[in-house]
């Protein structure tokens, strides 16, 4: 296993969800359990923020602490996870809280990623591109910031950066969509028609799946949809259970003129990726073989199937196959919580998936992001001939600090997904270009050399909104080669070995109170084609003790003819660090107490015992991407 | 290749037909503006006059709305018609121009500045302002009124991308010192809309 993720500091028990009680007998008796446990989780809460009122007040209290911790361990689970879905919270288990201000808050929200203005997000759903606007739909909670009530928010864009809000597009209003209007993807016709199939919880709790269309197709904004009044086209098949069954995908045309459509499921603890055919989105025929199942993964959400150009640098639409493509199969692991893929062939005679190397199939090998990501989504741009990927940033602060703070989760800044013909073994993710319709000033700093142990402040203005391209060789001081075992990130970036860490400091302040190290740690200093870990440590990016706070981390290769290279976007809470061109990427969420604002800034780090380090970088302040409602009735 | 597909489908100008296209161009700017007495219809006249002055460019808005024929009954939604679709004349007329001088360059500095233009101007025309016209026939005209900011955005962005040298440069920048006039025009009527 190539990730590295040592949790630090809380301990979550429960982020794991419990195991699933058997769904198909005892329902009664699970609803009477669920109505007490309900009512304990409730109480649970009501006697928690008493009490964190109360230490407030008088102090620190462990005692108390401990003894309602432990209440409220026993009793609540995340959100999510007794409707069926992946949990949607942290729980953690200390009720200590930082205290803090409306100013720390303010400062969390993205100034360029997408969100919404308030309340809850989830999953990216049904992007497409028509009529000169692209479209993002995402799970909302119009009425809170935790997970809930999930309508589909909807928002439009030029150029994938500048979101414009638009009214909601869809709302649990129906028996086969009462209980949810959840994840669901895009089909574009040739005709021009756009299908959107999407998962809908009914008023029995039961996973079906739905269909929609645009209820006027000349509507540039897609304002208005209408859902298929026979719903739902598709139910759980006989061997999979009512709450297994969930996120339909793109559909994509086989050889005999029928679309394709995969679902994910599991059976006992493997998880499988289920085909169907169509050619009119209502009547679809379950494939006797599914797509590809990979035992020991349990449940596979979001599951996203698309081709890619090996040969070539441009995306590929979703129905193409042929020599020169390889398709991607990817899974968002209910359990874990991670998104993995994997790349292999798709035999289109049979609808059948193999992975290249079986060792790193999907949901054991190879991430899409080795942060905190899930539920991505890709879709073809017809336009700029990409494929483009969304992905949802959950909160890693507390529910109640997402209630105190009105909202929660971001998206990812939409990233271009391409072959990495170079390794021949992994994608490449890099942001959109259009991001760079953002930048401000630009700072460029060449062949800074530093020594071991040392830190050097970076002369820009601003730190909270930066894009920062960073390239780095290294300089034995010695004149022995360096071999050493795999390293991983350690326990940070505190954690020295000869070869590293060095990198960058990110939303930190000048006493490095608080701080995000993004950096490399190598395990040889030869030319040859070698491997380095690429990690973000958020263990002291925050002084708030509630916070989760990782070190993640990537084995990623670096071929002998590359430097070591690193982007890294800067948006307040949220950093997205790219290693090697984006072989391997890192999301991060921040929360500082002290590094915000104008006491934000921005380090260069050498904290290897052997090596010097020389860094080149392009630093560029982004403005803000101003998203805001659609400006229906102002003119500008 | 659908980004440039559209490209394709426009027909390279010969260069006496760009003669033609810029004479047509130029008549539109600098025709002199009528007195009210030579329409015939002094209240027509008179309405266009009093739209044209609360706009940034009046002689530019008087040419325009004057030598396009509105409506039986001249209103505010017409005019803004006339501008819109004028604008899309021109802002096809400038890409083909680009595309034009796109195929003729060999500096390749100044092939990626124009490409870049040509992917500015593209949506413009093949998109924002076709809705815009829809928008304003339809009585929407905050959408109509978006579409033609983002049309300004996307000029503008070609603009302040194109550094080339040399004569070319001058002749881009003369194109898109018109559109953006045009659109200043398209902008304050689509105020006046909103306004009611």
């Amino acid at each position: 296993m190539e990730a590295t993720q040592h949790a630090q500091l809380l301990r979550n028990p429960l982020l794991d969800a419990p195991p699933r009680a058997d769904k198909t007998s005892h329902r009664r008796r699970r609803r009477r359990v669920l109505t007490i446990l309900c009512s304990v989780i409730v109480l649970a809460s009501v006697v928690a923020i008493i009490l964190v009122r109360n230490q407030r007040e008088e102090g620190r209290s462990k005692e108390k602490t401990e003894t309602t911790s432990s209440f409220r361990e026993r009793s609540s689970v995340p959100r999510g996870v007794y409707e069926g879905v992946s949990a949607k919270s942290n729980v953690v288990s200390e009720n200590v809280s930082y205290n803090w201000t409306n100013a720390m808050f303010s400062w969390q929200r993205t100034a360029f990623h997408f969100q919404p203005q308030r309340n809850w997000m989830n999953d990216p759903d049904g992007p497409l591109y028509h009529m000169g606007w692209y479209h993002l739909f995402y799970q909302y909670n119009p009425d809170s910031a935790v997970w809930g009530n999930i309508t589909w928010g909807h928002a439009v864009s030029r150029d994938l950066i500048h979101w414009l809000y638009l009214p909601l597009a869809m709302v649990p209003d129906r028996p086969f969509d009462i209980n949810g209007v959840w994840t669901g993807s895009a089909t574009m016709l040739p005709d021009g028609k756009i299908m959107m199939l999407y998962t809908g919880d009914t008023d029995k709790k039961v996973q079906v799946q739905n269909l929609a269309h645009p209820a006027n197709l000349s509507d540039p904004l897609l304002l208005d949809w209408i859902k298929y009044a026979r719903n739902p086209v598709l139910v759980p098949p006989t061997n999979i259970a009512p709450k297994d069954f969930r996120d339909p995908s793109t559909a994509w045309i086989g050889l005999d003129g029928r679309w394709r459509v995969t679902i994910g499921a599991k059976i006992n603890k493997t998880g499988f990726a289920l085909v169907y055919t169509t050619t009119d989105f209502i009547h679809f025929k379950k494939n006797a073989h599914h797509l590809h199942s990979v035992p020991g993964t349990g449940m596979w959400e979001c599951v996203d199937f698309y081709p890619v150009s090996i040969n070539g640098s441009k995306g590929l639409p979703t129905s193409v196959n042929g020599p020169g493509v390889k398709h991607v199969l990817k899974a968002s692991i209910d359990d874990t919580k991670v998104d993995h893929y994997a790349l292999g062939t798709y035999f289109v005679e049979n609808d059948t998936w193999v992975p290249d190397n079986p060792k790193e199939d999907v949901g054991i090998g190879l991430r899409v992001d080795y942060g905190r990501y899930y539920a991505s989504k890709s879709f073809y741009d017809p336009v700029k001939e990409r494929r483009v990927l969304w992905g949802w940033i959950n909160e890693t602060d507390t529910e109640n600090d997402d209630l105190k703070k009105g909202w929660a989760s971001v998206q990812t800044i939409p990233r271009e997904v391409t072959f990495d013909k170079k390794t021949g073994t992994n994608i490449l993710q890099r942001p959109v270009e259009e991001i760079e319709s953002l930048r401000l000033r630009g700072s460029e700093f060449e062949g800074i050399v530093l020594k071991p142990g040392s830190v050097l402040p970076l002369n820009i203005s601003s730190a909270t909104q930066l894009d920062i391209i960073a390239e780095f060789e290294i300089e034995p001081l010695g004149s022995e080669e360096i071999d050493e075992d795999s390293v991983g990130c350690g326990g940070g970036a505190i954690d020295r070995i000869a070869l590293g860490p060095f990198g960058l400091l990110t939303i930190a302040d000048d006493t490095l109170s608080e701080l995000t190290p993004i950096f490399f740690r190598l395990s040889n200093s030869s030319h040859q084609n070698s491997t380095a870990f690429f990690c973000a440590d958020e263990t002291r990016s925050s002084k708030a003790p509630e916070v989760k706070k990782t070190v993640y981390g990537a084995e990623v290769p670096v071929l002998s003819d590359e430097k070591l290279s690193m982007r890294v976007l800067v948006d307040h809470s949220i950093i997205e660090s790219f290693g090697q061109g984006g072989r391997r990427v890192i999301t991060s969420r921040v929360y500082p107490t002290e590094a915000i604002y104008g006491a934000a800034r921005l380090f260069l780090f050498n904290n290897a015992t052997a090596i010097n380090i020389k860094a080149s970088l392009k630093i560029w302040e982004l403005n803000s991407a101003f998203i805001r409602p659609f400006p229906f009735d102002q003119s500008l | 290749m659908r980004s440039f597909s559209f490209a394709s489908v426009l027909s390279y100008s010969t260069s006496s037909f760009q003669v033609l296209h810029l004479l047509l161009v130029a008549s539109l700017l600098f025709r002199p503006t009528h007195q009210s007495s030579d329409l015939g219809t002094t209240s027509k006249g008179d309405f266009i006059d009093q739209i044209c002055r609360k706009t940034p460019f009046y002689d530019l808005c008087m040419a325009t709305l004057h030598s396009n024929p509105l409506t039986p009954k001249p209103d505010l939604k017409g005019a803004a018609l006339v501008m819109v679709n004028n604008l899309l004349a021109n802002a096809s007329d400038t890409l083909n121009y680009i595309e034009g001088l796109i195929k003729q360059t060999s500096d390749q500095q100044l092939e990626q500045a124009l490409a870049f233009c040509a992917e500015s101007y593209i949506p413009i025309v093949k998109y924002i302002l076709p809705q815009a016209a829809d928008a304003v026939s339809q009585g929407r005209f905050g959408f109509a009124s978006y579409c033609v900011s983002d049309a300004a955005k996307e000029i503008s962005n070609c603009d302040k991308k194109f550094s080339g040298s040399g004569q070319n440069k001058s002749l881009l920048e003369d194109r898109n010192g018109i559109l953006q006039k045009l659109v200043g025009v398209a902008a304050a009527i689509m105020k006046l809309l909103l306004k009611g």
